[in-house]
């Protein structure tokens, strides 16, 4: 089971959610992403994407305007 | 649960309106959406290879570069990327085979993202089966 990490730092729409899937089209089922970013609209829309695709949010954290969500590739 | 599939036509050329198409098919796409952009007239002319750069505004076109630099200073992704960026995403492209026999457009003039030739039918068989449809 693999762990990938991405950033998406500074990014702008619809860049994190963009990065996010195609990070998540090279996982295999099982395998976690972790999403580092600071765009506030796309903190919510990365974890609706996420259930879209049949994937999970296993968890989100913010600090200071910065996020960090973690996910699982669904089967 | 989101819909499953959108299909648009993009028409225009302009940078403002060929950047919102492929903002909405990548956005849709990384919603494990099932896109389709059918690229008809002046949205064909677009996907020209080189045509990327080359895009201006609809209104005010003379503060094309200007756009341009505050789009690069907020971060926000080139025309160029995003189409890169579709075609990661698996979203299918198609030129309209009139087009392309009016505006005197082979094949090989267009972008290598555009993979498909086809015809009203194929916009409309996209279409019938979307619960999405633009026309831009």
């Amino acid at each position: 089971m693999a762990e990938v990490k991405i950033s998406t730092v500074g990014l702008n729409c619809p860049k994190p959610l963009i990065e996010t899937r195609k990070a998540m089209r090279k996982l295999a089922a099982g395998d976690i992403l972790i999403i580092e970013g600071d765009h506030a609209v796309s903190k919510d829309e990365i974890q609706q994407a996420v259930k879209d695709t049949g994937d999970a949010v296993l968890g989100v954290e913010e600090t200071g305007g910065k996020w960090i969500i973690k996910v699982q590739k669904g089967a | 649960m989101a819909a499953k599939s959108m299909t648009i036509v993009m028409h225009a050329n302009d940078l403002d309106k060929t950047m919102a198409a492929f903002i909405l098919a990548t956005g849709a796409a990384a919603k494990g959406m099932d896109v389709t952009i059918f690229f008809t007239f002046w949205g064909l002319m677009a996907m020209k290879k080189g045509a990327a750069d080359k895009s201006k505004l609809s209104k005010f076109s003379m503060f094309t570069g200007m756009m341009k630099k505050v789009m690069k200073k907020n971060n926000v992704a080139t025309l160029d990327e995003l189409i890169k960026d579709s075609a990661e995403l698996g979203v299918r492209m198609v030129a309209c085979e009139m087009t392309m026999a009016l505006m005197n457009t082979p094949k090989e003039s267009l972008r290598p993202e555009v993979t498909e030739i086809g015809g009203v039918g194929t916009y409309l068989d996209a279409a019938s089966e979307s619960n999405i449809t633009l026309f831009i």
